[in-house]
């Protein structure tokens, strides 16, 4: 399947949010763009209550920078979105059931939820974490919203990784080596998307490079299809642009729009 | 002591710290990644936001502080923080920070996605590791490191919502005037009109020949009615040895003096005369004795940094670096300051560079005191595969080329006299005239040799004996006929650990650094986030 970009992210935009059982300033850290600055539950359940303010369209929730997996013990995750239950329970939009997160610390412990059939409206978001028999949870960013799926996957020559932010100085009359790891190497993706189509470029493309900019940040979802740890392992949170940069769509050919990205995750 | 190197860990560097006052304003808690503390912790779950920008440059010290003395504040320059939500509004607008404390701590990244990085602020035991080299188990832990105390000068914003976090070393508390007690100028022993706000005179260790303060005829209810009185110290001092009027010595009494006696009050701090002086009245004083009469350059420092100015509380005073000091620089030693307004900063600088000692703000907020000549076992050693770069650095100026002679002063007078009475005994004179007595010599008969630049080392000496003037002086021929050198050393090893005065033992494969050297620091330069530590270090000679 193609790939998608959730640039609108409605919890910002959000009428009500709660959080059950979370302790210190945990709503205001949730709101809070930087990923590290995290909210906290005690004990090994996290919960979540977003009302949107009315119905919106949602394929894509995300809980980013946890601590999910930190303690080695099973989590799992229940997300329902509900049109008019003001508890959420009802999930009548969409229901996951409890399935396992398969978060990883190597992938900051995101967890990435899509809607592999599309978006539903919904106003009312429920998400319920348990992890196991953690201590705390903790959960820096919550991302809710439409994704962008792309007419045109990721053209073949797109380069994963990560970028490392290590240093490795060295001696140049005893050759001693002294590296210095990074807080985090993040993860990073190179890639294009060609033949983007007329509708695309004037629709979705246009309306994400005017509304995040370089300072707003997305989740870029590489491919709508991947199984839930792959989902968490590949998808990046973080900005598609640069200050300085010119953004925006190239017209290599007719009909067709190429966009390329260049894009590091936000730790 | 002893030090440890430090775990092979990155350093989120936070701020845990500051604005904690009695008018309980906000404590602000910022960090260069979100760091939250452990449900356990004090404080518990509490967040220190992502806020800083950059690293964090801690430096101390400069080479020609070896050759002067002096006081070596720590310099921290700046930190910049993210202003785009307008946090520092109100700290630029009111300068609601400005000469708070602030604290700098290291935390080790243990595991990257804790919130706590797997070091929580009471730090935690990793487990046991086993050194097969020396049988022993070993606890591994992590702790959070005290990188820097001090204190906010100010906090400025930028043109592109940034800011800046302008700081100054805990030494910045000495820069208070010395004495907080003044004449209230109504008389008595509070003084005349003409002493109204002046500060009270401070006399420490042996002080020769000092101008007190003239008080007038006072009677100080000692049974002999009012006599011209003079206070040499705002309070108890150890001993007045020696009164002169005109340079002539005046006869101590006990009793009711008279023409040509004087008795003294040392529990006052005061003597008075039997008789009108006619002509200057000048005096040697044992000085400030309450709770105890400090006489060495520690003693007489502590003394004065506790009692006086800052009054800095024994939390403040790196107990143990003064206790090394009292060992390195011996002798009786004496300063004064009369009824005029100065800084502790100022009086302590001109007792420090009177031996060439250092006094040093340490990292964590307490004052040190050390000699930079001071012998003894190294604290800490940097072999080959811990340096990163090694170059020689040339030494100071004045030290270069090395001086043939060390010339250590004595005696300071503190009142040079032009008009003397004529019954002043010749051997007094000479010092009565002089600024001081001396120098006490120590001369290197290695050195003369070997260089064609003959030049000498000297010191406006503070010392009272002749003897312990010219110790000072052998030790620093000592320490010269080692022919020190000055290397520039940047390694990874010891971070938040190296303080300037510390001793250390260095093996290089070159400058011939083969067979390794012991080494003095007298400055460092740290570089937090990116784990270096750059130090300049002078070799000294073998013990």
């Amino acid at each position: 399947m193609a790939g998608a970009i959730l640039y609108a992210n409605l919890v910002t935009l959000g009428v009500g949010l709660n959080v059950f059982s979370a302790v210190e300033g945990s709503a205001s850290c949730l709101l809070d763009p930087q990923p590290s600055n995290r909210a906290r539950w005690a004990g090994g359940a996290a919960t979540v209550l977003i009302d949107f303010g009315g119905p919106r369209p949602i394929d894509g929730v995300a809980a980013l920078s946890t601590t999910l997996g930190v303690w080695g013990s099973l989590s799992v995750v229940r997300l329902r979105l509900s049109t008019v239950d003001a508890t959420g329970e009802a999930g009548d939009a969409w229901d996951t059931g409890t399935v396992p997160t398969e978060t990883n610390t190597d992938n900051l412990g995101n967890l990435v939820l899509v809607r592999a059939a599309g978006p539903v409206t919904a106003r009312y978001l429920l998400l319920q974490v348990i992890d196991g028999s953690a201590p705390l949870i903790d959960i820096g960013l919550v991302v809710a919203g439409a994704l962008w799926r792309m007419s045109q996957a990721p053209s073949y020559g797109y380069a994963e990784g990560r970028m490392a932010l290590d240093t490795r100085a060295t001696n140049g009359f005893t050759g001693a080596q002294f590296p210095v790891p990074a807080r985090l190497n993040p993860r990073a993706m190179l890639w294009k998307n060609d033949m983007l189509s007329r509708a695309e470029g004037t629709g979705a493309l246009r309306a994400l490079t005017a509304r995040v900019g370089a300072a707003r940040d997305v989740l870029w979802v590489p491919d709508t299809g991947l199984s839930q740890a792959e989902l968490n392992a590949r998808s990046l949170w973080g900005p598609v642009g640069k200050p300085g940069d010119l953004m925006g769509a190239v017209r290599t050919a007719f009909p067709g729009w190429t966009r390329n990205w260049d894009m590091v995750e936000r730790g | 002591m002893a030090f440890f190197d430090a775990a092979f860990t990155d350093a989120a560097f936070v701020l845990p710290q500051a604005l904690t006052t009695p008018q309980d304003v906000t404590t602000l808690r910022w960090a260069t990644a979100g760091y939250r503390s452990a449900p356990d912790d004090t404080p518990p779950n509490t967040l220190w936001g992502a806020r800083l920008l950059g690293d964090l440059v801690i430096r101390q010290g400069g080479i020609d502080a070896i050759s002067l003395g002096g006081m070596l504040g720590i310099g921290l320059g700046e930190i910049g923080v993210s202003d785009a939500d307008a946090a520092l509004a109100d700290l630029d607008r009111w300068g609601t920070a400005d000469g708070r404390e602030i604290r700098v701590t290291v935390i080790p990244v243990v595991e990257p996605m804790r919130s706590d990085y797997g070091t929580p602020l009471a730090g935690r035991g990793l487990g046991a590791s086993f050194d097969f080299s020396s049988g022993l188990a070993m606890t591994r832990r992590t702790d959070p490191t005290l990188a820097f105390r001090g204190l906010i000068q100010r906090i400025d914003r930028n043109a592109d919502r940034t800011g800046v976090i302008r700081i100054s070393d805990w030494a910045e508390r000495l820069n208070v005037p010395l004495q907080p007690v003044k004449f209230l100028g109504t008389g008595g022993l509070e003084g005349g009109d003409d002493l109204e706000g002046k500060p009270k005179p401070v006399a420490v260790g042996h002080a020769g020949n000092i101008t007190p303060v003239d008080l007038g005829d006072v009677d100080i209810g000692a049974g002999i009615g009012p006599l011209r009185t003079y206070m040499v110290n705002w309070r108890e001092v150890a001993g007045v040895p020696a009164v002169r009027v005109r340079g002539l010595a005046q006869t101590l009494v006990t009793g009711n003096p008279v023409l040509g006696q004087a008795r003294v009050f040392p529990e006052l701090g005061m003597f008075q005369l039997g008789g009108t002086p006619d002509g200057a009245v000048t005096a040697d004083v044992r000085g400030d004795a309450a709770g105890g009469y400090p006489s060495s350059l520690a003693g007489v420092i502590q003394r004065v940094v506790s009692a006086m100015g800052p009054q800095l509380g024994p939390s403040e005073i790196d107990a143990t670096a003064f206790a090394f000091a009292e060992m390195d620089l011996p002798g009786e030693v004496g300063w004064y300051q009369g009824p005029d307004d100065t800084t502790c900063a100022a009086f302590i600088t001109g007792l420090v560079q009177s031996c060439g000692a250092l006094l040093v703000a340490r990292r964590g907020g307490r004052l040190g005191l050390v000699d930079p000549l001071a012998t003894g076992d190294a604290q800490f050693t940097l072999t080959p595969s811990m340096i990163i770069e090694c170059e020689p650095v040339p030494m100071p100026l004045s030290l270069r080329p090395l001086p043939r002679e060390v010339a250590v002063n004595w005696r300071r007078n503190w009142t040079p006299l032009t008009d003397m009475a004529g019954l002043v005994p010749s051997a007094d004179r000479s010092w009565l005239s002089s600024m001081h007595s001396g120098p006490a010599r120590a001369a290197s008969t290695k050195i003369t040799r070997m260089v064609a630049q003959q030049q000498q080392w000297t010191f406006d000496g503070a010392y009272w004996a002749e003897a312990d003037a010219r110790a000072r002086a052998q030790k620093c021929r000592a320490w010269l006929e080692g022919g020190p050198r000055a290397f520039r050393i940047t390694t990874d090893r010891y971070l938040d650990q190296i303080e300037c005065g510390h001793l250390g033992h260095v093996t290089y494969p070159a400058h011939e650094l083969d067979a390794g050297a012991p080494i003095t620091v007298v400055d460092y330069e740290e570089r937090v986030a990116e784990r270096r530590l750059t130090m300049i270090v002078i070799t000294r000679p073998e013990v």
